[in-house]
């Protein structure tokens, strides 16, 4: 068996103050293991994105313990959080979040830059991994010249680009038509087979879930 | 003050608040009328507080600035206003000699007075008449051996003084002159703090026969016939000073007193003396000089000298215009009197008869002219209050040229501000404009919210303004150094109001121009957040261009056929008509513009080329430079339309564009003003108000070159930044930002670098007139002490015989003559006022002063020249004065000026030929040769000449006088310099009978620096109020990107930014940004001081150009420090952002 690289236990998140209070996570526990394609789906406002932003440092919790590669989450700092992200995991957002004034070989490089790369390595790894998604022709574009499948691949270039383990999407298609949809899933399916990295996507598509390795489906918070 | 930047100042302060009256009415009406739009703009004031405070900060600096720049003008007026004030007390008026003596005091019989007196009887605007004796004589307290060299003593006439005027002790009692026993005296304050002498002490007075000592019989107050402060005097009976001196039956002055008092008494001051100088002329020679000037066609030649002069000497020509009106009646009057008694407008009459060659007319003019003035009358209080506001109108004025930039800086930041809000709020604009509001409500709401911006910062910043100008002033009353000159805080009405007009006014255009080009968004791309490249507006077809331009070709019938027709709202066509005369122009050349499409650059090529050729036909500089830089543009802008052709890549198309643009046009304005002279001839130099706008075009081209670069820029930071790998990923979001939002950084860009712009300049500038440290002999001639004697005491026998001369290496003395000059054969053949200074050969030797110019057959050297002066006794050499300057501060120079020399030329000059005489010399008159002009920097502390002043051996000031001309002062050269103060001191002992007063000449030159250099420093700080504003413009920058940026935080965040490299990419961001605009402000600051300091070269040899690197440095380490201040809250604010919150944020 796998070795688990993500698990929770009893994991509670609150929203909001005193009366208004919204209990996001309700004692939650899972367990993910290497190399696995996890889909989390599940009806709005249910705690999907809240979950994803927990077990990726996002976002802090109130209660229970997370698991990380066996780094226990709540120990760690601010500052360790931030490494943590950036040497083990990549996220791929739904409005893709590139940075606009850069262009796509500097948003694919800059994870690199923060782990201390050099520049030149920096840019050869981000070519590398553009080629990957076969945009490496538009390396020199700026986000807002591209379509939005181009977009989103460059934001999965940018999230494998470190070699992480762990690699977070929240609702990666869900701003692209169905062919899109396609080709972004075959890709994701296609790295993953390829470097055996472990891929946590919160999704509503049917056919995003339809392609992972297992879906946990979540509803008021809680795991059903 | 009379006058604001040359416009009458009530008429202004007037015209300025109807012209608010109008803004506020409107807003009103609009207002009311759309009460909802009103409510929207000014809703969002309260909502955001700490923004709402940093943009009202930022405006208000408009009006801070004019505020300072009158309230200092006012403070400056209203101060030397009340120092004469009080200096002349009662007096109004003051009757002195005729001025027909060449030095010394010039008395007058008793005998005038009384028939003054009779005359005076006969005017009811004259209250009262003094006459008395003043004069300076050296006094002392024998007992503490204190001395005054300089005590000025009057003697008032018993039988008038104490109705004239009030004396007051210190303790607040009435004194009387007829209470001084014969050997009694009064002193004034100032001479008791002299003297320290008090009442019942005894004062010595020496004159011609030895000292005389006098009892104080009480201190009295200064002020009025005890004298001013600034001066001690010594007050007697009109009878003592007259037996003291032997001059029995004689006085020298009679102060007069116009009836009223303050205003009212000085608004009397042109009627009364008119009505003297009428009694003081004499009738038959003013009747035979009337006469003689209407005959020959001279009224004719008058008016057309006039004419001829009205462009380089304005009041010459006015006054001979004049003339030639009052020689058009029958007979003469008060006005032809008062003209042709004048001293220096005889030298123009005769220079203007003997042009014409009317040399007997001339001869017999200036026979009459001698015995015209039986007595001359002088308006002094009158004279001093239109004295205090030129100081107070220049004051203003350099301040507010200084100021200037920080008012641009302002309006950019206003402009900036609105930018900003309307990005801001585009979503919320956009919805709006989705649910139905026009543009034009939005432009309403914009410019409501920016009114109650504009109010509330005028109001700030007119009270910031007055407290500033107060305590400016009190720093420059520190740096004068004078207790005698008290400033006191006062600031006027009118100023108020054009202060708060003109901050208000200049806010509310720049708010209304910004709320314009905020309302012009695109709905959808508002809505969606878009950036506005995605929608381009489609071109309107060139029918409805050439149909436009039809239209505005006739433009006030266009408002006036829409108006009648009601095409479009009736109010909007009526207002436009009734500002057609500025509208039309610019409608005109606008819709050319927009005609022309992308070929403007033709259009504006034609007018550039236009302009620059009517600045070559009429010799004006700032036309034909205005027009070199517009050339520039349309060269670059015909370059952008060229390379459209070659590539589509819009951002190759813009660098390359921006490239020329930029770059020709600042290339087109910084040449140096000589350069192309061999092309254009020599054209008058731009004025002062030329600089900022100068320097605004600088700028303003600069950054555009700089921002249409930022592909090179930002590759070559990425370059050097890449070395550091802890900044590397921070860096590169650092520089990014900036550099794609091109418009505001741009903006803010200029903003640091206009101010920085001005402030190098003072530094650099600064910096060349250190030369007087390093080589102070230049301005001392290498001497040591100087010292003048009273001209009625002078020094009989050799000055040596007193002195230790062992101690001494070199002493010199040097007589001083009141003189006459003209050109033989140059442009100026009128006579004019000059100074001739005969120096002893023990000065011309030993010397350091050096030349600006001089003609090399007289000599390689400086001292060959100067030798020259020795061999040959008919060779001169002048100071740089008559060299014409075109300063534009200075008071009116009328003494002698060159036609030969220009500021700028060579060293070596061609000698030329002049002919002196002394002052109403008539025919006797001397032809010498100029041989040599002396730097300038020579004539401040080496003489005090202020006037063209002639220098030559010893001999011809008595020659030309025809008459022994004592030394009145010394030049001594020590064997030991550092011995010079206590040597001056020793001097004024030695010499106290003959009213030394001698002066350590690097220690006055020392203060002279030590003030200057303050002074700067007091403009530098005035200008550098502009930094306040970029440093608000880096705040309210920093707010903005914080917010539009969340989602991007969050994202650094999601990859691995810690919060630290969040707050540091910010200041970093900022810092970068603020550098930018150092950049540009030093490398224009050092190129526009390269390009004066070249000018000031030409005349100043030896003069370095250096860059104050300390100085440039703490500029710079301030002006980053207090930019990162202005950005640590939000990017504090950014780094605290927990990364999931930041990513939900939209």
């Amino acid at each position: 068996m796998s070795d688990i690289v993500i698990s929770t236990e009893n994991l509670h998140k609150f929203y909001g103050a005193r009366d208004q209070k919204v209990h996001a996570l309700r004692g939650l526990n899972l367990s993910i293991t290497e190399g696995e394609i996890v889909g989390i789906m599940g009806p709005s406002g249910c705690g999907k994105t809240t979950l994803l932003n927990c077990l990726s440092g996002l976002d802090t919790f109130d209660e229970g313990n997370i698991l990380i590669q066996g780094n226990t989450l709540a120990d760690l700092n601010d500052d360790q959080l931030s490494e943590l992200r950036a040497k083990r995991m990549g996220f791929v957002f739904q409005t893709y979040n590139l940075l606009p004034v850069l262009t796509a070989a500097e948003n694919v490089e800059l994870p690199l830059l923060v782990s201390g790369f050099s520049g030149k390595e920096a840019r050869s790894k981000a070519l590398d991994k553009l080629a990957q998604v076969e945009l490496v022709d538009w390396q020199h574009h700026l986000p807002g010249e591209l379509s939005g499948g181009q977009r989103q691949r460059v934001t999965l270039a940018r999230a494998l680009v470190n070699d992480p383990a762990i690699v977070w999407a929240d609702e990666p298609t869900g701003n692209l038509d169905s062919e899109n949809e396609r080709l972004i899933m075959d890709l994701l399916i296609q790295l993953n087979i390829e470097n055996n990295q472990t891929f946590v996507i919160v999704t509503h598509s049917d056919y995003v879930g339809g392609r992972t390795d297992r879906i946990i489906e979540m509803k008021d918070g809680e795991i059903v | 003050m009379d006058k604001i930047f040359g416009l009458p100042a009530k008429e202004l302060a007037i015209g300025m608040a109807i012209i608010l009256a109008v803004i506020f009415l409107l807003i009103v009406i609009g207002a009311i009328r759309r009460f909802i739009l009103f409510k929207m703009g000014a809703r969002n004031i309260p909502r955001r507080k700490g923004q709402s405070s940093l943009i009202v900060i930022g405006l208000m600096l408009s009006s801070a600035i004019i505020a300072t720049s009158l309230g200092i003008g006012d403070t400056v007026r209203y101060s030397v206003r009340s120092v004469a004030l009080d200096f002349l007390g009662p007096t109004d008026e003051i009757i002195n000699g005729p001025g027909m003596k060449l030095f010394g005091d010039e008395f007058f019989n008793y005998s005038e007075f009384q028939r003054i007196e009779q005359s005076a009887a006969t005017n009811s605007s004259i209250d009262g008449l003094l006459p008395l004796i003043e004069i300076s004589l050296p006094a002392s307290n024998e007992e503490l051996l204190l001395a005054e060299n300089d005590m000025k003593v009057r003697g008032l006439d018993r039988q008038y003084s104490d109705t004239f005027g009030k004396l007051i002790t210190i303790q607040g009692k009435f004194a009387y002159i007829n209470q001084l026993e014969s050997d009694q005296v009064y002193i004034n304050e100032k001479a008791s703090g002299k003297l320290k002498a008090i009442s019942g002490d005894r004062v010595s007075i020496y004159t011609k026969s030895g000292p005389t000592s006098f009892t104080v019989r009480n201190v009295l107050k200064n002020g009025g016939l005890s004298g001013g402060p600034r001066d001690p005097y010594i007050a007697m009976s009109l009878k003592t000073l007259q037996s003291l001196i032997g001059a029995n039956g004689q006085i020298t002055n009679i102060f007069v007193s116009n009836a009223g008092t303050g205003e009212k008494s000085i608004e009397l001051s042109d009627e009364v003396t008119r009505f003297l100088r009428s009694k003081l002329t004499d009738p038959q020679s003013a009747s035979q000089t009337f006469n003689l000037l209407k005959s020959s066609n001279i009224p004719a030649i008058l008016s057309a000298e006039a004419i001829a002069l009205d462009e380089s000497d304005k009041e010459t020509a006015e006054t001979i215009s004049d003339l030639a009106r009052n020689l058009a009646s029958e007979s003469y009057n008060d006005d032809f009197i008062e003209t042709v008694s004048d001293y220096q407008t005889q030298l123009v009459i005769l220079g203007v008869l003997e042009k014409s060659k009317l040399n007997q007319v001339a001869a017999q003019f200036s026979t009459l002219s001698s015995s015209l003035t039986i007595l001359r009358v002088d308006d002094q209080k009158s004279s001093s209050v239109k004295l205090a506001e030129t100081i107070a109108t220049g004051v203003t004025t350099i301040f507010s040229i200084f100021g200037s930039f920080s008012i641009m800086v302002g309006m950019l930041l206003i402009f900036l501000v609105f930018v900003l809000l309307a990005a801001a709020r585009s979503t919320e604009l956009g919805m709006a404009r989705a649910v139905g509001l026009k543009r034009r409500d939005l432009v309403q709401l914009f410019t409501y919210e920016g009114t109650i911006y504009a109010f509330l910062a005028s109001i700030v910043g007119t009270a910031i303004g007055v407290g500033l100008s107060f305590g400016l002033v009190f720093i420059l009353q520190d740096l004068i150094d004078s207790d005698d000159f008290a400033i006191t805080p006062y600031y006027s009405l009118v100023s108020l109001v054009i202060a708060f007009s003109s901050g208000m006014i200049l806010t509310f255009v720049t708010v209304v121009f910004s709320a314009y080009r905020a309302s012009n968004l695109n709905i959808v791309v508002a809505i969606r957040g878009l950036r506005d490249e995605f929608v381009k507006k489609a071109p309107d077809p060139f029918r409805k261009k050439l149909i436009d331009f039809g239209w505005n070709l006739i433009f006030p019938i266009k408002q006036l056929v829409f108006m009648i027709l009601g095409r479009g709202p009736r109010l909007n066509n009526f207002l436009l008509f009734l500002v057609s005369p500025i509208a039309w122009p610019i409608n005109i050349l606008i819709s050319l513009f927009k005609l022309s499409g992308r070929n403007s650059y033709l259009i504006l090529g034609i007018f550039s080329l236009l302009l620059m050729f009517s600045g070559l036909s009429t010799d004006t500089g700032a036309s034909f430079f205005l027009g070199l830089t517009g050339t520039g543009l349309s060269v670059g802008l015909f370059i952008r339309f060229l390379s459209s052709k070659f590539t589509n890549d819009q951002e190759t198309i813009n660098q390359f564009g921006g490239s020329f643009e930029g770059g020709l046009v600042l290339l087109a304005n910084s040449l140096p003003p000589d350069i192309l002279e061999g092309l254009t001839g020599e054209l008058s130099q731009p004025g002062p108000w030329f600089w900022p706008i100068g320097g605004a075009i600088s700028t303003g081209a600069a950054v555009w070159f700089l921002m249409s670069n930022t592909r090179v820029l930002i590759g070559l930071l990425n370059l050097i930044l890449s070395r550091f790998s802890g900044l590397r990923a921070v860096t590169k979001t650092a520089i990014s930002y900036p550099m794609a939002s091109k418009f505001r950084t741009g903006l803010t860009v200029a903003m640091f670098a206009l101010i920085i712009f001005t402030l190098m300049i003072f530094s650099i500038l600064n910096g060349i007139g250190d030369i007087t440290s390093e080589q102070p002999e230049r301005v001392t001639g290498g001497f040591d002490i100087k010292a003048t004697v009273s001209r009625e005491l002078p020094i009989t026998g050799d000055i040596k015989e007193s002195l230790e001369i062992n101690d001494f290496a070199v002493v010199a003395g040097a007589s001083t003559l009141p003189v006459e000059v003209r050109e033989v054969e140059g442009e100026n053949k009128s006579f004019k006022q000059s100074q001739l200074v005969s120096i002893e050969d023990a000065f011309i030797e030993s010397t350091e002063w050096k030349m600006a110019h001089f003609d090399p057959k007289y000599g390689a050297s400086d001292d060959e020249i100067w030798q020259a002066l020795i061999t040959n006794p008919n060779l001169v050499v002048a100071n740089a004065t008559i060299i014409p300057s075109g300063d534009p501060f200075g008071p009116p120079d009328r003494s002698f000026k060159t036609s030969y020399i220009e500021s700028g030329d060579s060293i070596k000059m061609a000698s030329f030929p002049i002919t002196m005489r002394k002052m109403r010399g008539q025919s006797e008159t001397k032809d010498l040769i100029v041989i040599g002009v002396i730097e300038r920097l020579a004539s401040g502390t080496g003489f005090g000449a202020a006037g063209a002043t002639f220098y030559s051996s010893n001999s011809l000031a008595s020659i030309i006088a025809g008459q022994k001309i004592p030394s009145d002062t010394f030049y001594f050269k020590l064997k030991d310099e550092e011995l010079a103060v206590d040597y001056s001191q020793k001097l004024e002992n030695t010499f106290l009978a003959n009213g030394m007063q001698a002066e350590s000449l690097l220690n006055q030159l020392e203060q002279e620096r030590a003030t200057n250099n303050a002074f700067n420093k007091l403009f530098q700080g005035f200008s550098g109020l502009g930094l306040v504003v970029g440093v608000a413009a880096i705040g309210v920058l920093s707010v903005r990107a914080v917010v539009e940026r969340r989602q991007s935080i969050g994202v650094l965040r999601a990859i691995g930014f810690r919060s630290s490299m969040i707050r540091t990419q910010f200041l970093i961001e900022s810092s970068f940004i603020t550098i930018l605009g150092i950049i540009v402000g030093i490398f224009l600051g050092t190129l526009q001081s390269w390009l004066i300091f070249l000018e000031i070269s030409k005349e100043l040899e030896g003069a370095k150009f250096t860059v104050p690197i300390g100085e440039v440095g703490i500029l710079i380490l301030i002006t980053v420090v207090a930019s990162i201040l202005a950005s640590v809250i939000p990017a504090n604010e950014a780094s605290k952002t927990y990364p999931a919150e930041a990513l939900r944020y939209e």
